[in-house]
């Protein structure tokens, strides 16, 4: 009896780290290939070289999209901060009508097509004359993040006790003082988990990128896609991803260890 | 105390212009653009409106079975991620510690790295000399190499890869909220490990697996880089139809209409599946 539960639980965990392993096998090809000597995707290598390295960091047009991706989230991250979680604070202390109805529109993005508002934004911007504007990128870059920081700084302000910014206020703070001492502190952690979802989504958002930008501000996603629709798989490209990996992978070791951040999805 | 609600309400107007701007109008812009005529390559932006884009998306079956191809993928990778995501799910929930950590990053990763990247990692392991292919004739299982980009079965494995994750969170979420000494008392009352599970944690943890299915589905209903880039643009769905409508053809008012109906496909499937559920619950309350 023992002994065949035991048999039934390895096999169970062997079904599971077969599943595990296909989630992550992508990335694990992309890093394997990346370091291999061939012209074509080779996995698993069978040379090692970091030659396609060296090429990633020496084709100026991938790291000037690189750079301007990194520009882009950067600015999408801070505007998401200022713009979102005042936000927050609203859903959480305004009256009850109107927060309905705005949370009901800020969740919109996680449902509604987003390449339908690429479609939609394209000719809208058209229409403004303002079609590769650096900022209206940035802000449809907030707009696709709107209900993480939603969700992630909401859940943090409805377990933030409010009685001490009142025990704050009635022992002489301003309500600024109150802010910066006493709120501010108590969901720092969701601020920036929300700020790391922000950063991340905007800098691999392809669709509405797009549709929008033009070819002085191309993004590092939209470059990849293009190279890979006219010429295929380059295995620079998987350089340069291995070192996205790489970054995101100790990004989400630390999120998920100090801010449990795997809750907010 | 009623000055204070109103000064929280002002926060929310500097998110609300943005979307207003960026969001709402957008999408009037695209149902305005939907009713336009579109006659010899050029968008005619005055009256009168036509309903000639919905009519020509329904004159032929072309595209009404690229509707009915982008349900069937959608609703087979939903199954799959359920059937498969659900064991890891249940196995996550009952780690602890470290290792629940690392599962949990493990779970995460692709959907912080990006479409991108994931899309080209599966684009190199499905292709003809690829590994997969590489292992199946090593082992003698297939003869030839098996084509899987290009074909519906590419991008099934790319969607799954991709979406899993939606669903083993809220599985997790929901196994995690079963009572430990519910299960104790199934225990004591003796059933077994099989019947406790089929009995006890499966009927519980329902709703998480409904809510991933929905959003699995909704997800795959709107996507547009992994059909593209896998299907390698010979598996027409909505998205890429959308896509090469407004890019390539640059038939506006057609590409309008197809987002359109998208966005009617998505909204009903939300509508159904919002209402199921608490029906399903009143039922069992009653």
């Amino acid at each position: 009896m023992k002994r065949k539960k035991f048999i039934s639980k390895t096999i169970f965990s062997i079904i599971v780290i077969l599943i595990l392993l296909f989630i992550v096998s992508p990335m694990i090809a992309v890093v394997g290939a990346s370091v291999s000597n061939t012209e074509y995707f080779q996995f698993p290598p069978t040379s090692f070289s970091l030659r396609w390295y060296k090429e990633a960091f020496q084709n100026r047009e991938h790291i000037n999209s690189l750079a301007s991706s990194l520009k882009i989230a950067v600015c999408a991250m801070l505007a998401g901060d200022l713009l979102c979680i005042p936000a927050c604070f609203a859903l959480t202390r305004g009256s009850r009508k109107i927060i309905k109805k705005m949370q009901v529109l800020f969740m919109a993005p996680l449902f509604l097509p987003m390449i339908a508002l690429g479609v939609g934004l394209m000719l809208w911007l058209a229409k403004l004359g303002i079609r590769g504007n650096f900022w209206t990128l940035v802000l449809a870059h907030v707009i696709v993040a709107t209900p993480y920081y939603i969700r992630v700084v909401g859940t943090c302000l409805a377990e933030f006790d409010y009685g001490l910014v009142d025990a704050a206020n009635s022992l002489g703070a301003t309500p600024v003082k109150a802010f910066f001492y006493v709120t501010l502190p108590s969901i720092a952690p969701g601020i920036i988990v929300a700020s790391m979802f922000g950063f991340m989504l905007s800098f691999s958002e392809l669709i509405i990128t797009l549709f929008i930008s033009v070819s002085s501000l191309t993004t590092f996603p939209v470059r990849v896609y293009s190279s890979m629709v006219t010429e295929g798989l380059n295995p620079m490209i998987l350089a340069y991803s291995t070192i996205i990996i790489i970054i995101v992978l100790i990004v989400s070791v630390l999120a998920e260890k100090f801010a449990h951040w795997s809750k907010y999805f | 105390m009623k000055k204070s609600v109103n000064k929280a309400n002002f926060m929310l107007i500097p998110l609300t212009i943005v979307f207003i701007i960026l969001f709402i109008i957008p999408f009037i812009v695209l149902l305005y653009y939907s009713f336009l005529s579109y006659k010899s390559g050029q968008v005619i932006p005055t009256t009168p409106y036509t309903i000639d884009s919905y009519a020509k998306f329904f004159e032929d079956s072309f595209y009404p079975r690229v509707i009915g191809r982008t349900i069937g993928i959608s609703l087979l990778t939903a199954v799959i991620c359920s059937v498969l995501g659900y064991p890891v799910a249940y196995f996550i929930s009952k780690c602890r510690g470290y290792a629940k950590t690392i599962l949990l990053v493990v779970v995460i990763l692709p959907l912080v790295a990006g479409v991108m990247v994931q899309t080209l990692g599966l684009y190199g392991m499905l292709t003809s000399y690829g590994p997969i292919n590489n292992a199946l004739l090593a082992l003698g299982i297939i003869k030839e190499p098996i084509e899987f980009l290009g074909t519906a079965s590419g991008v099934i494995i790319g969607l799954t890869q991709g979406f899993l994750p939606y669903m083993i969170l809220p599985v997790m979420n929901s196994i995690q909220t079963i009572p430990e000494n519910v299960l104790e008392a199934a225990d004591n009352l003796g059933a077994n490990g099989l019947q406790r599970f089929l009995r006890i944690t499966l009927p519980l943890s329902k709703s998480g697996v409904i809510s991933g299915f929905v959003l699995v589905f909704g997800c795959c209903l709107n996507s547009y880089t992994t059909p593209l880039l896998l299907g390698r643009g010979k598996v027409a769905v909505i998205g890429t139809t959308i896509y090469q409508q407004a890019m390539q053809v640059y038939n506006w008012p057609f590409a309008s209409a197809i987002a359109m109906l998208l966005i009617a496909l998505v909204l009903v499937v939300f509508c159904i599946t919002n209402i199921a559920p608490r029906k399903a619950a009143k039922r069992q309350e009653g």
